[in-house]
């Protein structure tokens, strides 16, 4: 009996777990956040993600030229072939790397900064500001839990060596 | 010359205490502030102005900082560089430009534990609460000036080791034993009664340099993973009776020193670099090329 009651509360634990993570792949899976964070690569039908770089962000190695001019009339954005590097108003900015590499992606973040990130659109809930397209007006209307069931999805997926470069301001549309 | 303070520091206890704090910050404001500053008690009985040693840069604006505890209230200093407060607590700050008084932010510690914000702007002879958003105001010499958001407040206040940034240990250092004397702080050392806490520093450029570090970056850059700081191996706190932590100044006077606003430090409150900031670091830290 003494056993028992340790090894139902693991069991039980456990399972409470795992079912926080499902929730959170199915939040992040229905989100759309591999549309941008996980690079697209050209397949024979055309782009298709590159799973191997599974949400590992802006790919390090892709070292963007300068932005290109826009023609006169209402066009506002260029993205890069992979949908990881946007340009627009704000500078450029490059989609994160999501994975729990500690180096290089969420490793070291704790859920408290994942959740205040996403509700504060402040990187860590108080640093730079989180740049377009990361739809942090519709996310940030989730919930604590939701928030919650999606880092630990992300925090146990394989974590991918990336560091994604930092945003160029607007004014120099160039490598800061 | 500083010299050392007698206790070290509590990081287990820090780190618990910042992610109750945090906790508290994040959540959902609690009662609504007053929509004028002439309601808020500043004139009232209480309050008393203090002055941190090492000020927030802040583009230049002169502060002025209040503080009242509620009646009987005593301020639990036993952990030295993370000061609880009791509920009731009331701060506010000033801000002026060219002379002229712009906002004065307001803090305000609930009976439940949780802290409201609220900044006010001025408007002849009172100030009005700003929009929980924030707002962007152009002063009469043409300087656009951020009144910040909740959010903003909380994203310096709330990760801190006490959301109460300038009333602290080294901050108000020389007056402290007055301030123990007067029985307003309860669990402070013995110690302090005779000699005002301060970090171990070699040489007086070093204390200014490392009390401007403290000042201007220890709110995000105080710890380890998870306690509340950010999660980069970048320690810039002070602690009492401790000497500074080992720091790549050439790396911190380059985020300091850029006002490219994605990598700028601070990241928010300032557009403009702190030339005599940068200066000071540049001497201690004998950096010849400045950003």
């Amino acid at each position: 009996m003494k056993l028992l009651i340790p090894l139902l509360a693991l069991l039980v634990g456990t399972a409470q777990a795992s079912d926080r993570i499902e929730r959170g792949r199915y939040l992040v899976n229905t989100s759309g956040c591999a549309d941008c964070h996980t690079p697209l690569k050209m397949g024979a039908n055309g782009p298709e993600p590159d799973l191997a770089r599974h949400l590992s962000g802006h790919p390090q190695e892709l070292t963007m030229p300068a932005v290109p001019a826009l023609p006169a009339g209402p066009w506002l954005v260029v993205s890069s072939a992979t949908n990881t590097a946007w340009a627009g108003p704000w500078g450029v900015s490059f989609t994160a790397n999501l994975t729990p590499d500690p180096e290089t992606g969420l490793g070291r973040w704790s859920e408290t900064d994942f959740v205040q990130t996403i509700r504060t659109g402040r990187h860590l809930g108080r640093g730079r500001p989180v740049l377009p397209p990361m739809p942090i007006p519709a996310y940030s209307q989730m919930t604590d839990a939701d928030l919650k069931a999606m880092f630990a999805y992300l925090k146990s997926l394989p974590a991918i060596r990336n560091k994604v470069p930092e945003p160029w301001a607007p004014a120099t549309s160039a490598q800061p | 010359m500083p010299g050392p303070g007698p206790l070290g520091t509590v990081p287990a206890m820090h780190r618990l205490a910042a992610i109750a704090v945090l906790l508290c910050l994040a959540a959902p404001a609690g009662a609504e502030l007053p929509e004028r500053l002439s309601q808020t008690g500043l004139s009232g009985p209480g309050v008393r102005g203090f002055e941190p040693r090492f000020a927030l840069w802040s583009d230049g604006a002169a502060k002025r900082r209040w503080i009242a505890l509620p009646p009987g209230g005593q301020v639990d200093a036993s952990q030295p560089d993370a000061w609880r407060f009791p509920a009731g607590t009331r701060l506010w700050k000033e801000f002026s430009v060219d002379g002229r008084p712009v906002e004065t932010r307001h803090f305000v510690l609930g009976a439940d534990g949780r802290w409201d914000f609220a900044s006010y702007v001025w408007d002849g002879a009172d100030a009005v609460r700003a929009p929980a958003r924030g707002r962007t105001l152009t002063l009469p010499g043409g300087q656009r000036y951020d009144v910040p958001s909740t959010g903003d407040c909380i994203a310096c206040h709330g990760g801190a080791r006490s959301p109460v940034l300038g009333f602290a240990a080294l901050q108000l250092g020389p007056a402290v034993p007055a301030l123990l004397r007067e029985g307003l702080l309860k669990g402070a050392p013995a110690a302090w009664a005779m000699q005002a806490p301060d970090f171990v520093a070699t040489t007086p450029a070093e204390h200014a340099a490392r009390g401007y570090l403290h000042g201007n970056c220890a709110h995000c850059h105080h710890g380890d993973i998870g306690d509340g700081s950010v999660p980069v191996p970048l320690r810039l706190a002070l602690d009492v009776g401790q000497p500074p932590a080992p720091v790549d100044a050439a790396k911190v006077l380059r985020r300091a020193g850029t006002r490219n606003p994605y990598q700028q430090m601070p990241p928010l409150g300032t557009r403009e670099v702190d030339a005599e900031g940068l200066a000071l670091l540049a001497r201690h830290f004998k950096l010849e090329n400045l950003p």
